[in-house]
């Protein structure tokens, strides 16, 4: 990961028309939720509740889409096919694993290029 | 386009959106309230919706997955209770009959979440505020606009009388207590009349009651009602007027000649909504709209303490002042003609009609006894003419007769 850019602003700056201020509170939302998100899913797919999974990692997804965090657009799109349909379970804890891992990329890539971004 | 936009826009429109996806949600909600266009407020259920939907959103902006229902059958709650309401669905949802579906459910639009929902998201709604801002200025307009259909027992057309009809339009739909004021003939009684049927009481009774008719001894049993035996005479229970008139209207007309004994039990009754018979303690619950009327000064009256000064100001909820004949100008002509019409239809003889000279006099008139005069003198004329055309011969004005 050392070196390449996990996150790419330019669709949020472009939504956002250069208003800053929003670009930041989006960042400050996807910080404080994701993580949180993330604990959810691991509770869910332990209790087996697919639904509930399911309509959480449709809104990670989106997030993520969001942030720019194109990497992870297919283990995102595969997790939430999965719990859906209810197919390939047993893959689900190894995607999870690898989408909290980059996630937790993500927030220290924002703590250290984004921290002084909305001051 | 945009000078009516503008016009209208004072009052903002109202944006519900309901996403889950707090996020995405926020930054809509964000992006539009940069326009000052809208007023928005995000959801993350339909039911937290509903529980603001008093608010009468013009829009609704559903994602397609929520908590416990999803967007398409939002929509169809949506339908059932407003067609006014504008839905837009916004969603990652690609399924073909979703999306069919939604449309045939009335939604406006079905955009795709992607890179570029937001800004057609914004296409979107600027259509729609369009159409929106439109019919709300319709709206207003067919509210300034007087019904004149609804007033067909009123006839005129001036300036004086459609200042009457704007004031009835304005308490049609409430209850509020309104003093009909004006000079003796001016037609006191048919503006309560059709203020009573163009509400929403219109199927329940309307009880015109008037006062300076009554001996004032009599007043209290007739508006109150009584028991057996409440007084000497008193052979059995009788229900007043206030009681009949409940979940309708009552009218009281000259209510400056009320004795004063009794203007204090009605205060009481129109503070109190609550109505009890002379001789019981039982106090009867009241849905009344009250219309009161009178031709004389009150507040000469309450100077003179014949009248309850708190009776006084209860009864200035809402005053309407009917303008005597003589400041109506052409309305005299058009009454004369319209009472000319249906006296010679309801007497079944031929048609008549007024010489020029004969209007040119009844418009000279002071009409001191106002649309009850002009009648009687026109009613008066047409039984005397022996021709088709009345003519100033015809005519004889009361103050003659005196």
């Amino acid at each position: 990961m050392e070196g390449q850019k996990l996150i790419d602003l330019s669709y949020l700056e472009q939504v956002c028309g250069g208003n800053k201020a929003l670009v930041v509170k989006m960042i400050d939302l996807f910080v404080q939720q994701t993580p949180q998100q993330l604990k959810q899913m691991w509770e869910l797919s332990a209790a087996g509740e697919w639904h509930k999974f399911f309509n959480i990692a449709h809104k990670v997804k989106s997030s993520l889409a969001m942030m720019g965090v194109k990497s992870l657009a297919t283990p995102m799109e595969n997790l939430e096919e999965y719990s859906k349909n209810k197919t390939n379970l047993h893959t689900v804890p190894d995607l999870l694993k690898h989408v909290e891992g980059t996630c937790n990329h993500i927030l220290e890539e924002i703590e250290k290029d984004y921290s002084a971004f909305g001051k | 386009m945009e000078q009516t936009l503008e016009k209208v826009i004072s009052g903002l429109i109202k944006i519900f959106i309901v996403e889950d996806d707090t996020m995405f949600g926020e930054l809509m909600k964000l992006k539009l309230e940069e326009n000052h266009l809208f007023d928005v407020s995000l959801f993350t259920s339909g039911e937290e919706m509903y529980r603001e939907f008093h608010e009468q959103p013009d829009i609704v902006i559903l994602d397609y997955f929520l908590p416990y229902k999803n967007g398409v059958q939002i929509i169809k709650e949506i339908n059932d209770i407003s067609s006014d309401i504008s839905v837009i669905l916004l969603s990652g949802q690609k399924n073909v009959e979703v999306v069919v579906e939604a449309y045939n459910l009335g939604a406006k639009n079905y955009i795709i979440k992607n890179e570029n929902s937001l800004v057609e998201l914004e296409n979107c709604l600027r259509n729609l505020c369009d159409t929106i801002n439109l019919k709300k200025e319709i709206d207003s307009l067919k509210n300034q606009i007087i019904d004149r259909n609804r007033y067909s027992s009123i006839v005129g057309e001036s300036q004086p009388i459609q200042q009457v009809f704007s004031l009835m339009q304005k308490i049609e739909k409430s209850d509020v207590l309104t003093l009909i004021t004006g000079e003796s003939g001016t037609g006191k009684e048919v503006v309560a009349k059709t203020v009573h049927y163009n509400s929403s009481r219109r199927k329940k009774p309307f009880v015109a009651i008037n006062i300076a008719a009554i001996p004032d001894d009599l007043i209290e049993s007739e508006l109150f009602g009584y028991e057996k035996g409440a007084f000497t005479g008193a052979n059995g229970r009788r229900v007043g007027k206030f009681e009949q008139a409940n979940h309708g209207t009552i009218f009281l007309d000259e209510i400056g000649e009320i004795d004063l004994t009794v203007q204090k039990k009605l205060l009481r009754v129109l503070q109190e909504k609550k109505v009890s018979r002379l001789g019981s303690n039982k106090e009867i619950d009241l849905d009344v709209r009250v219309i009161a009327a009178t031709n004389q000064s009150l507040g000469k009256l309450v100077k003179e303490r014949k009248f309850r000064e708190d009776l006084y100001y209860r009864l200035q909820g809402f005053l309407i002042h009917l303008p005597p004949l003589r400041e109506r100008g052409n309305d005299i002509i058009i009454l004369a003609k319209h009472f000319l019409s249906e006296f010679c239809k309801s007497n079944k003889t031929e048609k008549k009609s007024f010489s020029s000279d004969t209007l040119m006099d009844l418009m000279h008139y002071t009409w001191p006894g106002n649309i009850r005069e002009l009648k009687s003198v026109v009613e008066r004329a047409c039984l005397i003419s022996e021709t088709e055309k009345i003519t100033q011969g015809d005519l004889i004005f009361s103050e003659a007769i005196s």
